[in-house]
């Protein structure tokens, strides 16, 4: 996602000499990496711009702890980086959002009747309420599931990607998505009997 | 796969098509947290926590305790010590 002209070690070797100049180049190359993951990882009640603030921070100090490792891009880093800050921005979210059937649209509506199997075929034509449902479905789960099934269903990394992001292993990443799944239909059908 | 699976991968993929809004920095966004970051010392030991990890942290914890609680019974031992030395077994024991 850096572009390809931009010499990232180059930059990390002047920033690290303080250079500030190049600290800023670092962050406008880095941004469209970091708001994407933020984006996915965003806690309810948290300002997108703060969390982002947040991982450049982080980022920024712990520069100097940075090895390049042959064939692990600088990328990965900041990836891990980032999502292990919005995994603790998760966590200090002490409760999870209620919501009911007369909080959705008529789209979102849909969508959860097909995923509680009261519909045979997919609504066509409303991504944005997919999202929606999916985004509420998954604010459900405890923190480390939440991020294991968005970064497998949403953002479809391999499970070798996200034990890399996450410092799991992968017959770990491979559990705890088998059983966020299992928790996630769980509470989409007592979601349902709650309603009628 | 079951059923409930095969719907939350449709509405996952449907979802994944969703546009999402543009990804524009904020405006004064970098001289904003280039200035906090200068103004924001790094603190070490939350480095040196962060860099050991919990695990290792946990570990010199137990090791520490272990080592004071011999350092403890060993004190205890000895200041027993005398006493079972000086103290008789019986008063009432005459020797021949």
């Amino acid at each position: 996602m850096i572009s390809e002209s931009f010499d990232v070690q180059d930059c990390l070797q002047r920033v690290r000499a303080g250079e500030m100049a190049s600290a800023h180049a670092l962050i406008e190359n880095l941004h469209p990496l970091v708001r994407q993951l933020v984006r996915n990882h965003l806690p309810r009640r948290e300002s997108e711009e703060d969390l982002m603030q947040e991982v450049f921070l982080k980022l920024l100090q712990k520069l100097d702890s940075y090895r390049e490792l042959a064939g692990i891009p600088f990328e990965h880093w900041v990836s891990r980086l980032t999502v292990r800050t919005c995994l603790d921005a998760l966590r200090a979210e002490k409760a999870r959002p209620e919501w009911r059937m007369a909080d959705l649209s008529d789209g979102e509506t849909e969508w959860m009747d097909y995923l509680l199997n009261r519909q045979a075929s997919a609504p066509s034509e409303h991504a944005v309420d997919a999202k929606a449902v999916v985004t509420r479905l998954l604010a459900q789960l405890s923190p480390p599931d939440r991020l294991v099934l968005t970064l497998l269903d949403l953002e479809e990394r391999s499970t070798q990607e996200i034990a890399q992001i996450t410092g799991w292993t992968r017959p770990m990443v491979k559990m705890r998505a088998m059983r966020a799944r299992h928790k996630l239909r769980v509470i989409a059908k007592e979601w349902n009997l709650a309603q009628y | 796969m079951n059923d409930f699976d095969q719907r939350w991968h449709s509405a996952t993929q449907a979802a994944r098509c969703a546009t999402a809004a543009p990804a524009e920095m904020p405006f004064g966004f970098t001289t904003r947290l280039v200035a906090r970051f200068q103004e924001t010392p790094a603190e070490p030991w939350v480095d040196l926590l962060a860099t050991l990890g919990l695990r290792a942290v946990l570990t010199s914890a137990a090791l520490f305790f272990a080592s004071a609680a011999l350092v403890a019974w060993q004190l205890d031992v000895m200041s027993l010590a005398p006493t079972w030395i000086e103290t008789p077994i019986s008063p009432t024991v005459f020797l021949p």
